[in-house]
């Protein structure tokens, strides 16, 4: 199979799939780590660092593979650094309705921190956005 | 490949060590500048300390003269015998990695160990005098950007005069301006505490500080418990008596070469009642301000007893964290061992695993032994612990409890009360800001009403910002939600109510002036209190409000993390542009702002009692790994102890009520 093939398989699925739930584990298990340490468990704490350096480099090895297609959340390419700009300026544009919206949910649902939290969020997002390089 | 860029054996550059400390100092002291100036200081008083710690040092003077610094001491004096046709002292000043410290013969232990310390200072100073007495004569030898520029001269058996006179080391350094312009002292204050911390762990040593005119000499002789109850002075005390323990250990022998030896354990632990509490620790006198394995080990052994004692007066459900058993904890940890591993040749923090078991083991030892017999200390330690346990949770739900049902729903104000009446205890030692003089007055400078308006101070807490005003205003009233604010405010305003910002219980139009500071974060829908105060307003009246503000999108999320663990009611990561369009939103009009940066001590502003110890934990942790977007947008410095200091950026708003 050539390598464009891959995409729309439930091969391409389920590496999506695996790629978000290792990232999510890495950034997880240092947050354990972290707590696990303050809590006392210096052992634990110790194996769950070693735990999310190994689902780091897990997603790293999902992302070799799903590259071939392009990046993982809009099957865009991502070869050059154009590309890598315009995908995170598609990103951030699919983003930032979606933070807006749960900033206005959580305000109306009564979770003030949660809306401001959601709001500060949309500002540094677009804070990145305004800071990419011009195209050359 | 750019032509000009010749990469062949020409190239190789072979730098001596004295070289290669003068071309990257940082690498060995850490940094340059006042710090930098600070760590040779420190080499040297430290080389004195090492001869105090077997017993062969009582004096040690540290004058600043000439520029620089001299530091003596009554020690042994440094050895001036002949090796290898150059004298012992001239080999310590110049050639890295000599010194006595890496055998057993001269120094039991030793807080220098790389034998670098003497080589850094000599190869940073512009000029470089060291004296010696041994044996009844005097010796004398001067250095350059660490070469020689004397040879060892022998002065006779002349006395000199001070520590040295008789016996010991006199060094003088003046640190080279090439590399420290324009510095050659630190300020006196800075040392004081340094020295002061020095005699308290060395009792019956004496240290003196001739700076500026004045000659300052520091003594103890009650040693670590002493020294805890200084860090602990204006906390009250849980238990009478510092804990206070020393012990002996043999270290075992494994194939590791810096294995073994004997290891001194000694500690003073004394827990108040206060939220926060500050625990150092030392490896052969040096402070290791990141701790390392002495301290684990002593906060491991905390928690392993005391959770063993407080199991069985937890509730159901309730549970304890190490860190609400440290609360409060003053503690001094010191550790003597021959060959100590550190991070660095800046001493942070010690690595040396080997240490953690046999401190763990020699702390909980002497604590179940403490507990056995005293049968109130237990009690108190662990009732105090729950109490912080049950602060933790308190303050989780304090956001909840503070949530604003539904667009007409009354806030639940318990939660404020709460919060407000008991930090009212100590309010004004809580942080800075809020008495920082400067920032009160970039609110006064703003008043633009008559001499005789009347003012309202909305959520006045202790009234100063409403007492800013004074001189330039008529009346000035407060209110507040909370009792215990509302007796603090009338010691300094004319009138106090107690009452409600989303129902201030005056009529409309009452008011000149409005004041508020540092409130509106804390309030779900803000536009309602700013509403409120549009209603007192008489028409042309103004509103002066302080808001301490992110100072832009590249901070506002990092900086909503740190405030929101600080502070559970936080609820509006207010910008300046948020500030502007409640304003205009209630009908103000002529908004203008000041800007003022204030450095806050973090430390302190997270040492209170909505802030439990895993949240201020967490804090420390989103500076010290803040976001470099975020760190160049945001100004702030950890200092080489760990304290954190951060610049605040507040806008001090003015507007004002269409007439």
């Amino acid at each position: 199979m050539s390598q464009t093939d891959l995409h729309g398989t439930r091969t391409h699925a389920a590496l999506k799939l695996a790629f978000a739930q290792d990232a999510q584990a890495a950034r997880l298990y240092q947050e354990f780590a972290r707590l696990a340490e303050l809590d006392g468990a210096k052992d634990l704490a110790a194996l769950l660092r070693r735990m999310a350096e190994t689902c780091a480099m897990l997603a790293g090895g999902h992302l070799d593979f799903l590259r071939r297609i392009g990046d993982p959340l809009l099957n865009s390419p991502v070869e050059d650094a154009a590309q890598i700009r315009a995908a995170v300026e598609r990103l951030a544009a699919m983003d930032a309705p979606d933070l807006r919206e749960a900033a206005a949910t959580a305000a109306a649902e009564g979770f003030f921190d949660i809306s401001s939290w959601m709001e500060s969020v949309a500002r540094t997002r677009a804070h990145h956005l305004a800071r990419l390089p011009e195209q050359p | 490949m750019n032509p000009a860029q010749r990469y062949d054996a020409s190239m190789i550059e072979v730098l001596t060590t004295m070289q290669a400390i003068r071309r990257r100092p940082s690498m060995y002291i850490g940094a340059l500048g006042a710090a930098g100036l600070r760590h040779l200081l420190t080499e040297l008083v430290q080389n004195a300390i090492d001869e105090a710690l077997d017993g062969h040092c009582r004096r040690i003077r540290v004058t600043a003269e000439r520029g620089g610094y001299r530091v003596e001491d009554d020690g042994r004096g440094i050895p001036v015998d002949v090796i290898d046709g150059r004298s012992a002292l001239e080999l310590v000043m110049t050639e890295p990695f000599s010194s006595a410290k890496f055998s057993e013969g001269a120094y039991s232990r030793s807080g220098g160990l790389h034998g670098l310390g003497l080589c850094c200072v000599n190869a940073l100073s512009e000029r470089l005098e060291v004296e010696v007495c041994r044996d009844g004569r005097r010796w004398r030898m001067d250095f350059s950007q660490g070469a020689p520029i004397t040879p060892l001269q022998d002065l006779g058996p002349d006395p000199g005069s001070g520590p040295a006179a008789e016996r010991g080391t006199s060094i003088f350094f003046r640190p080279d301006p090439l590399l420290f312009p324009g510095l050659h002292t630190l300020p006196r204050d800075s040392l004081i505490d340094w020295l002061q911390e020095q005699s308290l762990l060395n009792p019956g040593l004496s240290l003196e500080l001739v700076q500026d005119g004045q000659s300052l000499s520091f003594s103890s002789a009650d040693g670590l418990p002493g020294y805890a109850k200084t860090l602990a002075a204006d906390r009250p005390f849980l238990h009478p008596r510092p804990l206070h323990l020393l012990a002996e250990i043999d270290l075992p022998q494994t194939a590791d070469p810096y294995s073994g030896g004997r290891l001194r354990v000694e500690a003073a632990l004394l827990w108040t009642r206060a939220y926060g509490g500050e625990r150092r620790s030392y490896v052969n006198h040096v402070r290791t301000p990141l701790g390392g394995a002495h301290a684990e080990g002593m906060e491991e052994a905390i928690a392993l007893v005391l959770l063993e004692a407080a199991r069985p007066l937890l509730q159901p459900g309730e549970r304890l964290l190490p860190a609400d058993l440290l609360e409060g904890l003053c503690a001094v940890l010191s550790v003597r061992m021959r060959d100590p591993l550190f991070e660095g040749q800046t001493k942070l923090r010690l690595t040396a695993d080997a240490v953690r078991p046999p401190v763990r083991d020699a702390v909980a030892a002497h604590l179940r032994a403490a507990l056995a017999a005293d049968p109130a200390l237990g009690p108190a330690l662990i009732g105090k612990a729950l109490e912080a346990g049950r602060a933790r949770d308190a303050a989780r739900r304090a956001g909840e409890r503070a949530r604003y049902r539904s667009p007409d729903a009354v806030i639940s104000k318990e939660a404020y009360r709460e919060q407000f009446g008991i930090r009212s205890r100590d309010w004004h030692r809580s942080c800075r800001w809020l008495t920082d003089s400067a920032l009160l007055g970039q609110h006064a400078d703003l008043c633009a009403v008559a001499p005789d308006a009347e003012v309202l101070d909305v959520c006045c807490g202790s009234g100063v910002v409403g007492a800013s005003f004074r001189g330039r205003v008529g009346r000035i009233t407060g209110l507040d939600l909370t009792p215990e604010m509302v007796r603090l405010a009338g010691q300094r305003l004319d009138a106090v109510v107690q009452g409600d910002v989303y129902d201030i219980p005056f009529p409309d139009a009452r008011f000149d002036l409005v004041v508020n500071r540092e409130v509106l974060h804390l309030l779900p829908r803000p536009e309602r209190p700013v509403a409120e105060i549009f209603r007192v307003l008489k028409p042309g009246g103004q509103l002066i409000v302080g808001q301490m503000l992110p100072y832009s999108a590249a901070d506002a999320a990092w900086f909503f993390r740190i405030v929101k663990k600080k502070q559970p009611l936080f609820f509006n990561n207010l910008m300046e542009e948020d500030m502007i369009a409640l304003l205009e939103g209630a009908g103000f009009t002529d908004i203008t702002a000041a800007e003022y940066l204030q450095w806050e001590d973090i430390d302190l502003w997270i040492n209170t009692w909505e802030t439990p110890p895993l949240l201020r934990q967490e804090i420390r942790d989103l500076y010290h790994h803040a976001p470099a977007e975020a760190r160049a947008a945001h100004p702030f410095r950890i200092e080489a102890d760990g304290h954190i200091y951060d610049q605040w950026r507040w806008l001090v708003f003015s507007a004002f009520k269409p007439r």
